[in-house]
């Protein structure tokens, strides 16, 4: 409120109506256009000028001559579908990324992500992500799941994969991408990089105990998320120097457990969470978005879930853009070092 | 016009053609009913022609920008006044906006949200109330009453303008195009209004549809905030030395103290575009004004830097990295534990 106000006739306004309230509505417009938070375009103040300028020297550098930025998205089942969101902030902002690593539902968003979808066309097919697209979920498998004590299948996730990204293998992707998942026998977290795409992917979201585990290279699959909620790790492995992590916990004490479902799956996010601490606080920067209590079935609020991505990210972007200017500081400062052309004469 | 026909009414009464005193007091009731019969539907429909003398008041000293008195005339009971006899809705906006010209903004928005309860259609405090919310920050309150005035008026400038700004704080940089787009529609001469749709469209760094828009709004009005937002467009397309020397204008054409912003933005732009000699002087402008200005402070270290004299630009990092602009002291500091290292 602070701001300059300018007073303007607010045009569109009923001719007729009292000067006073003329008077109102161009105090109205004065406010609208110029009290409320410039969100993009650098201001004058001494920060957003040299943050703009560094940002526009860092961006505009190939890989090698800044540091590699790797994209980490955490699990959280259908709340991970924020990472829509947030990516697609990235992209319109120039954020470099160069790596992605992605763990359960962060890894379907991942592979996508490192084939090339943008931003925009990933939160379009948020809603299509469902547990029902993924899996048998239905009358008859649950039936079978309640009496005959039989999984689900998660195979329809590998046809999803195959259908909607046009890599088949890890090698194909545009970006380097590793996802993880755990092996049930061992308790062991197996980190893919390399091979068949939509295996492994559908492995790292394989929920144990409602999907039968997938049996992938000797081993017993299922969701990554159990042992490695955000795999900062991962993204190291495959290059990753600065790490930006989207982590997508949710307050459990305010959830509410309808189901057989949602109990399991936040045992299994709770489990994943306190396993994270270590790794949340190895990566460089964090968006966290406050997603909203969102159940396995739930995927027509896929959109809802994306917005509050965008919020958290757009929020956030000045602070991610500062802290990777620092610190890609080391090459920077080396190329600025180097005597150019055009020096300035006079001394101090 | 209804109280002259009252008063005539009234003295045809007094001449003794009622002859008794019941009678008198029915043809004063019956003349009552008939005013207030004839008055209400003006008042209820806001008629701009029918005012009580209260509110007439009120509006006066609105116009006169005397706000303390009109809250002192609209403050407890002056609002129950004019309760009976019209105006009311208006003057809950005039408390409102007066509350927020003495910079209560609190008070004005418990008057603004009484109004909006009292007349739920009334699109004028609808409208205050959300923008005022908006510019508190409290967009998620402030989204839904937009979005009700757009129910109630779909083409509500001001709401659809509300909107875009919100949309655009939160991230959401299709839907404030959208909603910008749709406001331009009625307000096609607004050439501030263009520049806020172009600063969009830069965010959104659809720049070649943010420059059409910006040269609009420099068309309808220039102003230094319209050349700012075309020197940045025009850098991002690509032509910096165009964006400097749309900047050195400005700094030619402004007060000293924004002169100095200006120069200390070309003194960046030149750096960037390799023109040391330029950004050394410019940065040297600056310095003569403030001799610690952080950044002007951090551009000639570099400049330094380019002459191999390292001990004069961790002088002047030195300066900056202590400086009051949080991120260019966190530059600097970096920038100068990269100096320390190097041998």
């Amino acid at each position: 409120m602070s701001g300059p106000v300018r007073t303007q006739p607010l045009a569109g306004y009923p001719t007729g109506t009292p000067r006073c309230l003329r008077a109102i509505a161009a105090a109205l417009g004065a406010v609208l256009l110029f009290a409320s938070p410039s969100a993009g375009l650098p201001g004058l103040d001494q920060d957003s000028i040299l943050r703009d300028h560094l940002w526009r020297d860092l961006t505009s550098r190939p890989r090698g001559r800044r540091p590699t930025v790797g994209l980490v998205l955490s699990g959280g089942s259908l709340r991970a579908l924020a990472h829509a969101g947030v990516y697609s902030v990235l992209q319109d902002a120039g954020f470099p990324v160069d790596v992605v690593s992605g763990v359960s539902m962060g890894a379907v968003l991942g592979s996508a992500i490192a084939d090339g979808v943008s931003g925009r066309k990933l939160s379009r097919l948020t809603p299509h992500m469902g547990f029902r697209g993924a899996s048998n979920y239905g009358a008859f498998g649950l039936f079978r799941l309640a009496f005959f004590d039989s999984p689900l299948s998660s195979e329809k996730t590998e046809a999803w994969i195959d259908r909607s990204l046009s890599a088949r293998r890890f090698e194909d992707l545009k970006k380097p991408f590793a996802c993880v998942a755990m092996d049930i026998k061992s308790g062991e977290a197996i980190v893919f990089r390399e091979g068949p795409l939509s295996p492994a992917v559908r492995a790292s979201m394989n929920l144990p105990g409602i999907f039968s585990p997938v049996e992938y290279r000797h081993r017993y699959l299922v969701d990554g998320g159990v042992v490695d909620f955000i795999p900062v790790d991962a993204a190291r492995l495959i290059g990753a120097e600065f790490v930006i992590a989207s982590v997508t916990d949710l307050d459990f004490s305010q959830s509410r457990l309808k189901s057989v479902l949602n109990t399991l799956e936040q045992v299994i996010d709770i489990r994943g969470s306190l396993l994270a601490r270590e790794q949340r606080k190895r990566a460089n920067f964090l968006i966290e978005p406050r997603v909203p209590d969102i159940g396995f079935v739930e995927s027509p609020r896929a959109l809802e879930v994306v917005a509050q991505g965008v919020i958290a990210a757009r929020r956030l972007l000045p602070a991610a853009q500062e802290s990777l200017i620092i610190f890609s500081h080391p090459p920077m400062a080396k190329d600025w070092m180097r005597p150019g052309a055009g020096a300035p004469g006079g001394s101090e | 016009m209804t109280s002259r026909r009252l008063r005539a009414i009234l003295e045809r009464a007094g001449t003794g053609r009622a002859e008794n005193g019941c009678a008198r007091r029915a043809l004063l009731l019956a003349c009552w009913l008939v005013g207030a019969w004839s008055a209400a539907p003006a008042r209820a429909l806001g008629i701009p022609g029918w005012r009580s003398g209260e509110i007439q008041q009120v509006e006066r000293l609105f116009e006169e920008r005397r706000y303390d008195e009109v809250i002192a005339k609209l403050s407890g009971e002056g609002l129950n006044r004019l309760r009976f006899s019209g105006g009311l809705s208006r003057a809950y906006l005039y408390l409102g906006v007066s509350y927020e010209r003495t910079r209560q903004f609190d008070k004005a928005v418990g008057v603004y949200q009484l109004g909006a309860r009292l007349f739920p259609r009334n699109v004028d405090a609808l409208t205050r109330l959300a923008s005022l919310l908006h510019a508190m920050q409290l967009d998620e309150a402030a989204r839904p009453l937009f979005e009700k005035v757009l129910r109630i008026n779909p083409r509500h400038p001001a709401a659809l303008v509300g909107l875009a700004e919100i949309e655009r704080s939160l991230g959401f940089l299709d839907r404030s195009v959208g909603f910008y787009e749709r406001a331009l529609e009625a307000r096609d001469k607004d050439a501030s209004l263009y520049r806020t749709y172009a600063e969009v469209l830069y965010d959104r760094r659809d720049f070649r549809a943010a420059e059409t828009a910006i040269r609009w709004s420099l068309t309808l009005q220039t102003s230094p905030e319209s050349l700012l937002v075309l020197a940045y467009i025009r850098r991002s397309r690509g032509f910096g030395m165009e964006a400097v020397d749309i900047v050195r204008q400005m700094e030619d054409a402004a007060l000293p103290e924004d002169a100095l912003r200006y120069a200390l933005l070309a003194a960046v732009w030149h750096m960037e575009a390799g023109q040391w000699h330029n950004a050394w002087s410019q940065a040297g402008l600056v310095l003569k004004a403030h001799p610690d200005d952080p950044l002007a402070r951090y551009v000639r270290a570099r400049a330094h830097l380019q002459t191999g004299r390292r001990d004069l630009s961790m002088k002047d990092l030195e300066v900056s990295a202590a400086g009051r602009a949080p991120f260019v002291a966190k530059a600097s500091a970096a920038l100068l534990d990269e100096l320390k290292k190097e041998p």
